[in-house]
């Protein structure tokens, strides 16, 4: 992957467009002296020929221009050539006109006549504004590898350990013959070692898609007695081997609307730590509704070891173990607090812990869960992974096709975004769901096995009932101009699909999707 | 006698399987991957599938819109096994098909569990 941090700046490659053949040739003597590379077009047609050829930085495009005038070129142009700044240059500059260029991407305009240093200085904020462009584009990249390592590894990781463990099941149960005792304890080691390395797999799994902001919350509504019941029970026998008293005071049908597996890890995380690190004396978790309508307060208490107040500001970082010596007293991995903390923030939480060391902790997690789901629709503001969902009602979209590495790059990439996406895997599957729902947004494979995109299109033409707001279609083939002549009718985009490279897909249909959202 | 597919393609986990289930009494077939799988089915006419997702050749997704689409095996029970433990590729598994699923590393307890429970629903003609 090319690193544009590191590439070498080079002459900057300008287009210039514009139909009058002095200025043209003035710009092009004078751009030329000041280190530009400088191409010259008449017209659009000409422009998008030049362009075929080489990519350009940055195109200078006149408004007014016979046949084609400059804002359908730039319309034309930027849908091309997105990466190409444009600048339009307008003879009777109304602000009309300007608004009416930036809105269909221009980067920015400027007036004749107009000074050369003018330009330059625009043209250089073009450069740079590509140049940072680029930057975010690749540390974007890098980042969604990683996470996207961090996925593989994990999967990696687990098919050797399955083997592992079966095996070592298998010897247990005198699958090959009968083992001396002592053999027996070792296995239940080696046993107890390979669960705890699972819980290290699965933990930096969460860990890297929290980071990734790509962990997605699925909020549903519950009562919280019982979750707390059940995270009471699953630690009760660990609890009872160390001889400590386990309390759990809930108030009784209090429902909140939270992703219940989420919350549930959390409070096991933290009831896990208290009975971990108390070695007599009691465990207790209580819940009760806090400050606000929303606000639930949950407190797990315990009369364990206690944290020195020098170490609780490191007590909620990864992989920071407050003893990390070797002869440490007590296991783990060091992330079940930073998880935590994590997913509580996630909820627009927070959590924070009273502690005297010999005495014991108190963690108090203030979470706005209460009630039901439409009276808090606009807690998520601050929230950073969720800044840009805030004001978007969620749409459905309804993604169809047979390749499930699509459907599934589609799943993750949209519901990022706040949307809800499903997929269906064959034509003859989405013809039956689209007569019972009607989806926001429709993306749909036409290239299909035995019922293509065309025979669902078709599908829905001859049945009013089945009905999608906005359709992209995808195809990997040359289309004949029958089904373009058709397509151009029917859909609101037709996407080059390119198998091999769903990132840019992703890309590009968020890219559509976000103008849509503009427009609307 | 009870005979049971075994669709994986990590050998070891095929061997253990293996082990697992003859030891509990049924007939095993063996398939390396996805193409294979749908042949012995058709071959052999098991009486469950034990699918693994991520194969080579044919992955088990297809194999389980494969064997749902023709009548004679739209009825075969499959357990889906799958290495990834999130939930989409969970429910791709139960869309595209399977009866149910388990997530890798599993309990071989909870295997024979799913298996017999799958059985109990669809017994042997």
């Amino acid at each position: 992957m090319k690193n544009p941090i590191d590439s070498k700046p080079s002459a900057c490659k300008v287009l210039v467009i514009d139909d009058e053949p002095g200025l043209r040739q003035m710009l092009q003597f004078s751009l030329k002296k000041r280190g530009y590379e400088i191409s010259c077009a008449a017209n659009g047609a000409e422009a998008l020929a030049l362009a075929a050829e080489h990519p350009f930085d940055v195109a200078i495009c006149d408004i007014m221009m016979p046949g084609q005038n400059g804002i359908e070129v730039l319309t034309i142009f930027k849908e091309r050539y997105p990466a190409t700044e444009i600048i339009v240059a307008t003879g009777y500059a109304t602000l009309e006109t300007a608004i009416e260029a930036m809105k269909n991407g221009a980067f920015d305009y400027i007036t004749k006549p107009y000074r050369l240093s003018h330009l330059c200085a625009l043209m250089d904020k073009a450069m740079e504004h590509r140049r940072l462009i680029a930057k975010v584009d690749h540390l974007e990249e890098v980042n969604r590898l990683k996470t996207e390592f961090v996925s593989t590894m994990n999967h990696e990781l687990r098919t050797p350990l399955t083997s592992m463990t079966g095996y070592v099941e298998l010897l247990l149960r005198g699958a090959y013959g009968k083992l001396p005792e002592r053999a027996r304890e070792i296995l239940n080691r080696i046993e107890t070692n390979a669960g705890t390395l699972l819980g290290l797999i699965n933990n930096i799994l969460d860990l890297s898609k929290l980071s990734a902001e790509r962990m997605v919350l699925s909020p549903e509504t519950f009562a919280l007695d019982d979750l707390m019941k059940e995270v009471v029970e699953a630690l009760e026998s660990l609890a009872k081997s160390k001889k400590l008293q386990v309390r759990c005071r809930a108030p009784k049908g209090l429902t909140v609307y939270a992703d219940r597996t989420k919350l549930r890890q959390v409070m096991f995380n933290l009831m896990g730590n208290a009975v971990k690190f108390t070695l007599s004396g009691h465990v207790a978790m209580s819940a009760q509704k806090g400050g606000d309508s929303t606000d639930v307060e949950l407190r797990i208490e315990d009369t364990g070891i206690g944290i020195a107040a020098k170490d609780i500001p490191l007590l909620f970082q990864e992989f920071k173990q407050l003893d990390s010596s070797d002869t440490r007293a007590f296991k783990g991995t060091g992330l079940g607090l930073a998880i935590s903390k994590k997913l509580i923030t996630l909820m627009n939480g927070t959590i924070r812990v009273e502690s005297v060391p010999n005495k014991g902790s108190t963690f108090i997690v203030n979470v706005p869960i209460a009630g039901h789901p439409v009276a808090r629709s606009q807690s998520n503001d601050d929230l950073p992974g969720q800044a840009l969902r805030a004001d978007v009602t969620v749409r459905h979209v309804l993604v169809i096709d047979d390749d499930p590495q699509v459907c599934a790059a589609f799943s993750e990439a949209l519901s990022q975004d706040g949307y809800d996406v499903q997929s269906l895997s064959s034509g003859a599957l989405a013809i039956e769901r689209l007569k019972q729902v009607r989806p926001d947004i429709l993306i749909l494979d036409l290239i299909m096995p035995k019922v293509t995109g065309f025979d669902v299109l078709k599908a829905m033409d001859r049945d009013a009932g089945m009905e999608s707001a906005t359709i992209f279609v995808m195809s990997d083939k040359e289309l004949t101009r029958e089904e373009s002549d058709y397509l151009e009718k029917r859909v609101a985009w037709v996407l080059q699909k390119r198998p091999t490279d769903l990132n840019g897909l992703m890309r590009d249909v968020k890219k559509k999707l976000g103008t849509l959202r503009r427009g609307s | 006698m009870t005979r049971i597919l075994v669709a994986e393609d990590d050998m070891d986990l095929r061997q253990i399987i293996h082990d697992l289930l003859t030891a509990n009494g049924f007939e095993i077939l063996l398939a390396a991957d996805g193409r294979e799988a749908l042949l012995l089915v058709k071959q052999n006419k098991p009486d469950l599938l034990v699918l693994d997702l991520a194969m080579p050749e044919v992955d088990g997704w297809h194999v389980a819109e494969a064997l749902r689409e023709s009548p004679s095996t739209r009825k075969l029970p499959i357990l889906a096994l799958t290495a990834y433990a999130m939930a989409d590729d969970c429910e791709r598994a139960l869309r595209a098909g399977c009866d149910s699923y388990l997530s890798k590393p599993f309990v071989l307890d909870d295997l024979l569990v799913e298996i017999h429970r799958l059985l109990k629903r669809t017994p042997p003609a």
